[in-house]
């Protein structure tokens, strides 16, 4: 089996539409390094500390989960208003008029070479792809779909993330029993008289004789 | 008026360029490299950046860790830039003449895109074999600096113990005796 047949499965539809755009990309990676991350730390032999290594893990994996849905949370309104404002730019051309949603552009969005059958349906062509000024006017409100994709990821991973990670993650590891036992180190810390199992002798011997 | 058509000229200028981002967004095949490219650079300065900007912790706690995640993303970018390009070069020179030109060009998308999940995968382990030797000589760096410090500052006067044995009188300790809130005396 020689290089360019095992490249050929690459050049799938359906794989293309995925990869292609930010989204796909952003949640790929954010998906990998979830998995991948934890696993990495997991099998690290430089660090002996079992549960060190539990922890370091279980954080990275939420802070990555957190991530992706801060993708989520950002990009799909970016791109829903975007659209909203760009949409005009397909305006007159007779071959775009019939996308009027967003679920419609992205249908078409899949392959402007080669339409998929939803696509063809929904734009009542006979056309195998879009070519000439109608596929330009197509190219820019794309672009502009990818430009909105890529600020509000860029904004979601570097700026959102990193601020409200500590707030939340905290909490959340917490509450699955994973906080850091060692946090208190160098804190004044609270005795409760109740809590405190000091063992007084003349205090039993008198509890004894009473 | 003449105001005006600055203004006219500068909407127009302005125009164009998004209308050429756009088309540039709408039409590169680049868009994962990109999107990977710009999350390390981004990361490798805001980072850092609120790492130190972090009141609770210790300075040099900080100084570390933001050093640290800045050698992250250092690791990062080369090797998201990198992998999609020879990625793409394998493509064109391994895959056959007879592929059509559309296919070519997606098997070209998603080779990059592999690559760039590849350098994801590979990251963590670069950043083993890298960071330690750096880190180590930033810690000697740093403790060489202390010692310096240390040398430098003017050496504290030590007094001599007061003894309270046998029938001597108390001697009074002249190291606390200006240290906190008395009462009398």
């Amino acid at each position: 089996m020689n290089i360019n047949s095992m490249l050929q499965p690459l050049a799938n539809k359906n794989f293309t539409y995925l990869t292609k755009g930010i989204v796909g990309a952003v949640v790929f990676t954010t998906v990998l390094k979830a998995v991948g991350r934890p696993a990495f730390i997991m099998t690290d032999k430089r660090n002996k500390d079992p549960e060190a290594k539990k922890y370091t893990a279980t954080k990275e994996f939420l802070y990555q989960i957190l991530c992706l849905g801060l993708t989520f949370a950002m990009v799909i309104p970016t791109q829903h208003i975007t659209f909203a404002f760009s949409k005009k730019l397909m305006k007159g051309i007779k071959e775009l008029e019939k996308i009027k949603t967003y679920g419609a552009f992205k249908e078409v969005c899949k392959d402007i070479d080669e339409f998929t059958p939803k696509a063809i349906k929904l734009l009542g062509t006979k056309e195998k792809g879009l070519t000439g000024t109608a596929r330009e006017k197509f190219n820019l409100v794309k672009g502009a779909d990818e430009m909105g994709s890529f600020i509000s990821s860029l904004v979601g991973l570097t700026i959102v993330a990193p601020l409200i990670s500590h707030e939340i993650l905290h909490p959340v590891m917490h509450a699955i029993g994973m906080g850091k036992k060692d946090n208190n180190i160098g804190k004044p810390t609270e005795t409760f008289l109740a809590d405190a199992k000091v063992p007084n002798d003349k205090t039993n011997r008198l509890n004894e004789n009473a | 008026m003449a105001d005006t058509n600055s203004a006219y000229k500068f909407t127009q200028l302005m125009k164009d360029n998004l209308k050429n981002t756009f088309k540039f967004f709408g039409e590169s095949p680049h868009g994962a490299t990109i999107i990977a490219c710009s999350i390390a650079i981004f990361k490798g300065i805001l980072r850092p950046t609120f790492t130190m900007m972090d009141k609770k912790s210790d300075p040099e706690t900080k100084k570390y860790a933001a050093m640290r995640e800045g050698l992250t993303e250092v690791a990062a970018f080369p090797l998201y830039a990198v992998t999609p390009w020879i990625a793409g070069k394998i493509v064109d020179k391994f895959v056959s003449k007879e592929t059509e030109e559309f296919a070519k060009k997606r098997i070209k998308t998603n080779a990059k895109f592999l690559a760039i999940c590849a350098s994801t995968l590979i990251i963590p382990a670069v950043c083993n074999i890298m960071q330690p030797p750096i880190m180590a000589a930033y810690k000697r760096s740093q403790d060489a600096k202390k010692a310096k410090m240390a040398e430098n500052m003017p050496k504290a006067i030590t007094l001599n113990k007061p003894s309270f044995s046998g029938n001597s009188l108390p001697v009074r300790n002249l190291n606390k005796s200006n240290y906190g809130m008395r009462v009398g005396n």
